[in-house]
């Protein structure tokens, strides 16, 4: 395993077309799942609303077991945790969300947290919808998805993504056999979505008609399940695979391109060339470059937010920022480096009984240690890389809004500017923060209690209010 | 003076001479005396060398002697230096030891070490250990790469050693107690550094690997030379009479039964216990907060304790404190649990109330449901599906066509606050609804008149043994309904007695569904339920919880699930569950920190069940659990021996009968520390070995009949056409062990026994070689032959079998009946594990008729003629079930060879354990989930029940 931390290229990130700069239109802003916004909050929030649900969310997996018990290690990291709060996207002054508690999605104003309509499925709601050009996409447990026009919840059209309609009991409750557990990719007309768990029962990925819901082309996987957050760029589509590694798809087809090497995991970042992945069993990120399945590199870490010229690695104890271009140059140099020593030490091996081959060996050994000397230098100077580090108690979630990085932690969330690397504010809130987003002028947090509140700046909120009420519901 | 005032004299006085001599030492880098004296803020000062930072929340203890630093392994570990300091580091020569108590194994272990061995990238030195070895590691530029030099033979945990690792540029030593164990000269010249990465004390730490020590550090030294053999041991001599040997286990005490966890509610526990006498006793409960919580239960036999205010998903320890026979306190364990582990539903506010109230309490009381799932067809208000979430432990799904009535009742079962959480609605307009079959615990039409969906439907989506239909059968409407009946297997129905129109019809058992009852299917040991239905194409039925978190490990061979009349049985990690077979709800669950088995290989499984009871062998008890509700309804004791203790060892119910055996205390295999049971160690393949035979008679609790002889083997015992098998050792040495768990080499003078069931009679003994059967002793029954197989040291299957006629007439005379007629080999056979794969040397046979299946091959079991030896690939840890058609095992993943078309079909992206965890029963596949702390990335980790899609329907 290698030991190094990576930084990603470029963040150039794939922007829901029609979003505004400001919206939050899918799970972490946009399809690379990058969690950065460009908009600022002044001083320290206050809340101006929360939306309480009845019931909170209910995940589908509980944790990781106790222990790997042959091996020794304990604090395993659940590697599917996708719907332990319910995760807000935002477009104007509208909120929305999709609940695995009551099947609904509802759509809030982001200015008072009333509810301005909600609508039914017949399924839990376990992943973040997706806003484009006046219509909300998402996919639900009863194995369909949907498309409603995102101002008043009208249903425009609803799409079984597999071809059998069976129900059966899942996670405890009545769900389809091949339930919709990925988030819905909305780009260039067409709609990516899966479904399906069981991979013997098939697993499909589906590509639909954006405007009709009509299917353009599907691939039924055999081999492993779908479940996390889809990521897209404009040639691939990146499947996470629940607890093992995820898969890249050809998105004109559906193909599959390989399935990347890792310990497996539903977070995922996706940057120019770098796909970043995790928790893995302890908490580890691997970074795999594009038209590879082996790790560039892997680090301590659960989280990671990239920006044009910084890395910032979110683990449980701490976050630190990096130089990203710096460090992925040393890393691709260091790999380099390890790669040609693996292959003198191969051939010092292959020679090592041979005899006459003296003089061939001590030159191996005289570039092993040269080799070994440049790998100390550019492991060296890899870790000068460390712009800041700071201890952290908020281990759940991170997304740069402007120039603050906003984490969520167990009853709090936090406020730390990028430029200092010091606490900037904190609030308490009901719960684990598992979910942040922002926009609108302001940051939105889910917890595992099935709280959603808006945070804004002192001089842009209203009073605090609490909500639950329905004004309409569908169908 | 007292001897431990005098242990710490000399200890002081040692140290102090040690601390002058240790200024004029050479080369001396580091000298880390630990002892509270020395602490400062997070960390030490030391005689010599660097100050050191604690990570974590270490202690450093004074008494009893040795001074020391106790490191519980979990968060805590020293830091000497956060990056690699040259004053710190030997350029060459070096030499580092240790005064060290290690008191768990993990893969990896630091005592003091700069190190980094990443992939390739290899850098440093580290004394420690690797697994039950010391080792000394260094990598240097001669060898560019790290050698691990390790020690021929494993350390005892919990002893102090004193240990040495010296490199002097051109051999590395490892010294252990003075003595050089092991030496290497792989490497050469200067020591290799990694550039950055901290030195630590008490971890194996690198970028990749973090293992902290589990035990304690009396001193930890460092030195740039090359210390001499003859200086080590004089370190070692000059202090060794200072460390006591190996403390005795502590003695804890434990109820006579119980402690029970019992949820009330999402942040309430009942916790419940008992003594042999009246006496006061205290539960101590440590709160997430770090304080304590007493409460005290007044003198009686009958303790129980309401815990309130519980946080979710958190870990409680807790002990139970008695009084001993001197007034002192003893206490029990620190036992544990755990409160995610709760599963009941959410429940609605209390002062929701409809006028459906009676109506829902007579359907739930004439069906008997309460649990799984709910459908309500014809629903035209939500009334009677809140009720029956109000009155029940249902998730109800009401099924309609008619869009504008879907919004209403949604819009009021939301408005009820239970809408998803408890009851949801569904479109359908089809004659067939899109439910999977046998998974409805309860149908009920409420329209009064008969629905538009045909009975045969109704009748296909109910669940087998219980399942119930109900309709409102108003006068007027009973013709329309008779012809609604006429033609469907639900055609004899009846007015539901006290139920006013309510009309009942309830499923029964599916015809040819067999049952997983023991450990290994049957009494028999055949591994096969007998179950005639789980065969061509499955399909997923469900999946849910159980999850991995209350699972014990994957490979410490735990008792396998049961499934019996429609329902499933699992023992987690102290926790047993109860589940209907044929949806997954969850039914019941609690914990009981005494209820555990491990190395069942070795052993017997602690379970069985037999109709509606689920019977759990507990210390000296064994106990009768409702299937249905997991209540504690009946309790078994073990015949006493005299004043001497004994627990419940096997256990089975066969022939009206509760069979058991007697062992001494403390023998069952625990695997708490993550064993795997799968090497020849002889703390691994020792048998555990019972006293005594005996039966008892489930409904009155009284003795029928007992036995005693040798040490029977408990893995042999095996029941079959009214007979009861077993190997018992007639060693003197043996009978006499005052521990009942047994290495092969004492188990001599083995006897293969038949006694006759009912009576505990002998009818038969032979005594025979089965010395051979050194890794495991199985004993399999079937076709009036009973077959004992194992293997040797050298993974070669050993097979013996017998002739078993059934017991003729006599057996009833008083008499002991010796049959000339039993025990004469049939056949024998031997070959070397085909496998080839990780426990393949421990496969348990399966029998299925006549066929005999072992390993990679099939025998005819009466004759032992070699039908294949191509049985299908089975790579992975798990050993074979099986019902009449198919056969069940781990190849990476769930995995199904079917008999009738020698078809093999893999489940991919979900596995098994490392035993018998998937079972055909009911006519489903039934898999919990026994992965839990695998360290691979299987996709899945969720039980799971699969059915043959003929029986789904859809």
């Amino acid at each position: 395993m290698n030991r190094f931390c990576t930084l990603i290229t470029s963040a150039a990130v794939w922007a829901v077309a029609s979003a505004r700069a400001a919206d939050w239109p899918t799970y972490r802003g946009d399809y690379s799942r990058s969690g950065v916004s460009t908009q600022s909050l002044a001083g320290t929030p206050v809340v101006s609303w929360t939306w309480q649900s009845k019931h909170p969310p209910q995940p589908a997996w509980q944790g990781e077991a106790k222990w790997d018990g042959w091996n020794k290690v304990f604090d395993l990291k659940p590697r599917q945790a996708f719907d332990r709060a319910f995760h807000v996207v935002v477009s104007g002054p509208r909120a929305y969300f999709g609940s695995s508690a009551d099947d609904q999605v509802r759509c809030l104003d982001t200015r008072s947290g009333k509810v301005l309509w909600s609508f039914f499925t017949e399924g839990p709601v376990r992943l973040a919808p997706t806003l484009q050009e006046g219509r909300i996409y998402f996919g639900s447990d009863d194995g369909c998805v949907y498309c409603l026009k995102s101002d008043d919840g009208q249903l425009i059209w609803k799409t079984r993504a597999v071809p059998t309609d069976r129900r059966i009991p899942g996670n405890s409750r009545i769900i389809s056999a091949w339930p919709v557990r990925t988030s819905v990719v909305v780009q260039d007309g067409k709609v990516y979505v899966t479904a399906g768990m069981f991979p013997a029962d098939g697993v499909h990925l589906v590509a639909l008609d954006a405007g009709t819901g009509t299917e353009v082309w599907r691939q039924v996987q055999n081999d492993l399940p779908a479940q996390g957050y889809l990521l897209a760029s404009r040639s691939r589509l990146y499947v996470p695979a629940g607890r093992n590694n995820p898969a890249v798809c050809d998105i004109a087809t559906g193909k599959r391109v390989r399935v990347v090497e890792g310990a497996g995991g539903t977070y995922a970042l996706l940057t120019d060339d770098l796909l970043v992945f995790g928790p893995g069993k302890t908490g580890q990120l691997g970074a795999v470059e594009d038209g590879s399945s082996d790790q560039l590199a892997s680090f301590q870490g659960n989280h990671m937010i990239v920006t044009g010229s910084r890395s910032y690695l979110h683990s449980d104890s701490e976050i630190s920022a990096l130089d990203r271009g710096r460090y992925l140059q040393l890393a691709r140099e260091r790999k380099s480096i390890s790669r040609q020593q693996a292959e003198l030490a191969k051939k010092a091996k292959s020679l090592a009984s041979k005899a006459g081959t003296e003089a061939e060996r001590e030159a191996i050994k005289k570039q092993l240690a040269d080799l070994g000397k440049r790998l100390d230098e550019a492991t060296l100077a890899m870790d000068q890389c460390l712009l800041w580090k700071a201890p952290s108690i908020w281990p759940h979630c991170v997304i740069l809004s402007g120039d603050t990085l906003i984490l969520g932690g167990s009853s709090e969330v936090a406020g730390m500017p990028v430029a200092s690397g010091k606490l900037g504010w904190k609030l308490p809130v009901p719960g684990i923060a598992y979910g942040l987003a922002a926009a609108d002028d302001a940051v939105f947090v889910s917890t595992d209690r099935g709280a959603v509140l808006c945070l804004r700046s002192p001089s842009a909120s209203e009073p605090s209010a609490s909500s639950n009420a329905s004004t309409s519901s569908r169908p | 003076m007292n001897s431990a005032s005098l242990i710490r004299l000399g200890v002081s006085v040692l140290l102090s001479t040690a601390l002058s001599l240790c200024a004029q030492e050479t080369g001396r880098i580091g000298r880390w005396v630990f002892a509270p004296e020395w602490a400062q803020n997070a960390g030490m000062r030391s005689p010599v060398g660097k100050e050191l930072t604690f990570v974590g929340k270490p202690r450093l203890v004074k008494d009893p002697s040795p001074p020391r630093i106790e490191l519980p392994g979990r968060d805590e570990r020293i830091v000497v230096a956060n990056a690699p300091d040259r004053a710190l580091l030997p350029e060459r020569d070096l030499t580092a030891e240790a005064w060290v108590r290690v008191d768990r194994i993990t893969p990896w272990g630091g005592f003091i070490g700069q190190v980094q061995d990443n992939g390739d990238f290899e850098r440093g030195w580290v004394l420690g250990f690797v697994e039950s070895k010391f080792s000394f590691a260094l990598a240097s530029e001669g060898g560019q790469r790290i050698t691990f030099l390790t020690a021929p033979t494993a350390f005892q945990t919990n002893r102090w050693y004193h240990v040495a690792g010296v490199y002097d540029g051109a051999e590395m030593r490892l010294v252990v107690d003075g003595a050089v164990v092991a030496t290497s000269r792989d490497q050469s010249g200067p020591i290799l550094y990694a550039p950055s990465g901290p030195m630590v004390i008490g971890a194996y730490q690198d970028d990749d690997e973090h293992f902290r020590l589990s035990g304690a550090l009396h001193e930890v030294g460092l030195f740039r030379r090359a210390v001499p053999s003859a200086e080590l041991l004089s370190h070692y001599e000059a202090r060794k009479r200072l460390f006591p040997e190996p403390a005795p286990e502590p003695i804890f005490a434990k109820p006579d039964f119980g402690p029970f966890v019992d949820w009330v509610d999402r942040t309430t526990v009942h916790v419940s216990w008992e003594t042999l006498t009246d006496e006061p006793t205290v539960l101590e409960l440590e709160m997430p907060d770090g304080t304590q919580r007493r409460s005290g239960v007044g003198q009686t036999r009958n303790h129980s304790v309401t815990l309130t205010g519980l946080l979710p998903d958190r870990e409680y320890h807790y002990r139970l404190i008695f009084p001993d026979r001197e007034g002192r306190r003893v206490t029990s364990r620190r036992y544990l649990f755990d409160s995610s582990f709760y599963y009941r539903p959410a429940q609605p506010a209390v002062s929701l109330k409809t006028p459906a109230a009676s109506r829902a309490a007579q359907v739930i009381q004439a069906s008997g449901v309460h649990q799984g799932y709910a459908l309500i067809l014809g629903a035209t208000d939500a009334d009677l599906a809140i009720e029956l979430v109000r009155q029940s432990d249902l998730e109800v799904v009401l099924v309609e066509k008619d869009a504008a009535l879907i919004q209403r009742l949604r819009a009021r079962l939301d408005e009820a606050g239970i809408y998803g959480v408890r009851a949801t609605v569904m479109r359908s307009e089809s004659a067939q609804l899109p439910f999977g079959g046998l998974t409805a615990n309860l149908i009920v039409v409420a329209s009064g008149a008969p629905p538009e969906i045909p009975a045969a439907e109704i009748h296909r989506l109910l669940r087998p043994v219980g399942g119930a239909f109900m309709a409102e059968v108003p006068r007027r409407q009973s013709e329309a309904w008779a012809r609604w009946m006429m033609g469907s297997d639900m055609a004899q129905w009846n007015p539901a007695a006290g139920g006013g129109d309510w009309h009942r019809w309830v499923r029964g058992r599916l015809v040819g569904a067999g049952d997983w009852a023991h450990q290994y299917g049957g009494a028999d040991n055949s591994s096969c339920s007998q179950d005639d239905l789980v065969r061509g194409d499955l399909q997923v039925a469900w999946w849910g919880d159980p999850g991995p978190r209350p699972m014990p490990d994957r490979g410490n061979r735990n008792p396998a699930p049961l499934s019996v009349n429609g329902r499933l049985m699992i023992q987690g990690e102290r926790i047993l569950f109860g589940l209907d077979a044929y949806n997954g709800a969850i039914l019941w669950s609690f914990s009981c920190p005494e209820i555990r088995r491990a190395n069942v290989t070795r052993d017997s499984s602690n379970m069985t069940a037999a109709g509606d009871r689920l019977f759990v062998a507990h210390g000296r008890h064994c106990v009768g659990i409702d299937a249905q509700t997991g209540a504690r309804s009946r309790r078994y004791s073990v015949p006493a021996a005299g004043e001497e203790a004994r627990d419940w060892g096997y256990v089975a119910a066969e022939g009206g009968l509760l069979i058991g055996s007697r062992v001494k205390p403390g023998s069952a295999y625990l695997g708490d520390d993550g064993e795997w049971y799968e090497e020849y160690a002889a703390d691994q393949i020792a048998r555990v070995t019972s006293d005594l035979l005996f039966a008892t008679d489930p409904e009155t609790g009284k003795l029928v009949w007992q036995y005693s002889g040798g040490a029977v083997l408990n893995s042999t015992i095996t029941l079959g056409d009214g007979m009861l098998f077993f190997l018992e050792s007639r060693n003197p040495e043996a009978i006499a062990a005052p521990f009942a768990r047994q290495n092969p080499n004492v188990l001599t003078d083995q006897w293969l026994v038949a006694l006759d069931l009912k009576t505990g009679k002998k009818l038969w003994q032979k005594t025979h070689d089965f010395s051979a059967c050194k890794f495991m002793t199985y004993l399999v029954y079937g076709k009036n032959t009973v077959v004992v197989t194992g293997t040797d040291a050298s993974k070669n299957f050993h097979t013996f079998a017998f002739n078993a006629p059934s017991p003729r007439g006599n057996q009833d005379s008083g008499d002991d009946i010796i049959s000339a007629i039993g025990g004469r080999v049939l056949w024998s056979e031997s070959h070397k594990e085909d496998k080839g794969h990780h426990s393949g040397h421990l496969q348990h046979p399966v029998v299925i008729g006549d066929t005999y299946y072992s390993d990679q091959r099939a025998f005819k079991l009466t004759s032992g003629d070699l039908v294949r030896k191509d049985l299908p690939e089975r790579r992975g840890c798990g050993v074979m079930s099986a019902g009449r058609n198919a056969i069940f095992f781990r190849h990476h993943f769930h995995g199904m060879w079917d008999l009738e078309s020698n078809k093999r079909t893999q489940f991919e992206g979900i596995r098994s354990g490392c035993w018998l965890s998937m079972i055909p029963a009911g006519g489903m596949l039934l898999a919990p989930e026994t992965s839990a702390g695998c360290s691979c990335t299987h996709a899945i980790q969720t039980s799971i029940g699969y059915i043959p899609k003929v029986l789904a329907g859809r």
